[in-house]
């Protein structure tokens, strides 16, 4: 099976290293918004796309460009993603392009999903909580990446 | 010396200017500073080196060598001291400041702090005072324990299953 797992440089990206382990043994491209982030998954396919908020809109259409065009290319079975803008992307992208997409919340969001996690749980396959008191009818609680 | 990290996206100038304050009381100690907005930003304090975003290889040669990290509350900084069990400082960024989109930064360190993970200032008399403490050897409060680098096993046999679930 192949997999995308995309997260944008900082908290997002190291929480999803914190699952690489659910998805061994499987065909893997890395994505961030870093290129120098292909240190953190030695011998592992790896691209960066442009880093872009929501206060940046244009940078927001070229993000959403290199992620398609990923997506488009890869045909990944699964796409799995902690965040942020890219992440909401990749999710946006993998519903039109009948790709099955995962979110996980980021853990930094103790008392409410985020915003990103809210639009995203509409173009998700799977959504989760790292809070089990934040969990509804689109967003499961299986445990979190701290332990 | 002590490693302040700010993140790569948004400017955190509010902890930049307490640092400023507190590398000037502290004359002894050396301060890096890793901030986004590079071009932008002025220290007085001679003993203040500030940098810009760094490759991961740098930022952690900096991190490994300070003796304390002060960081704002991102989840990165927050789970790489955990990881090497580093002291750490968290400043949490403040939206009523227009320091980010929300207050997550609040409630994390609220959660952080209820677990005994990491020491929260939120103005410069915290720092100060935190600063004192570490100096004076109370470094055990600063550290806890270190974490493995791998999410709960519920979560990853969850994500194993799905991930089968949809061949």
């Amino acid at each position: 099976m192949k997999i995308i797992a995309i997260a944008s440089a900082g908290g997002h990206w190291t929480q999803l290293l914190r699952m690489k382990s659910a998805w061994a043994g499987h065909e893997l491209l890395y994505v961030s918004t870093k290129a120098s982030f292909s240190t953190f998954v030695p011998g592992e396919r790896f691209v960066s796309v442009r880093d872009s908020s929501r206060w940046d809109k244009i940078g927001l259409l070229i993000t959403f460009k290199e992620i398609f065009q990923i997506i488009f290319r890869e045909k990944p079975d699964i796409v799995i993603t902690t965040g942020a803008a890219p992440g909401v992307m990749a999710m946006v992208v993998s519903k039109f392009l009948g790709r099955k997409a995962i979110w996980i919340d980021s853990i930094a969001n103790v008392e409410q999903i985020s915003m990103s996690g809210k639009i995203a749980s509409y173009f998700a396959w799977k959504c989760y909580t790292q809070w089990p008191e934040l969990k509804n009818e689109r967003f499961k609680y299986a445990g979190n990446v701290l332990k | 010396m002590i490693f302040v990290t700010t993140g790569t996206q948004l400017p955190f100038d509010r902890l930049i200017e307490a640092i400023d304050k507190l590398a000037e009381a502290f004359s002894d100690e050396s301060f890096i500073v890793q901030i986004s907005n590079y071009d932008t930003v002025q220290v007085k304090s001679q003993n203040i080196k500030l940098v810009g975003f760094l490759e991961p290889e740098e930022f952690n040669q900096y991190f490994d060598s300070a003796d304390l990290i002060i960081g704002h509350a991102g989840m990165g900084t927050i789970l790489k001291a955990l990881e090497d069990g580093k002291a750490l400082v968290v400043f949490p960024r403040k939206a009523s400041l227009v320091e980010h989109r929300n207050d997550h930064q609040m409630a994390t360190v609220g959660w952080l702090k209820r677990l005994k993970l990491v020491n929260v200032a939120e103005s410069y008399e915290d720092l100060v005072k935190l600063l004192h403490a570490f100096k004076e050897g109370l470094e055990d409060q600063f550290i806890s324990e270190k974490i493995e680098s791998v999410a709960s096993e519920s979560l990853i046999s969850e994500l194993k299953s799905v991930l089968n679930e949809s061949i």
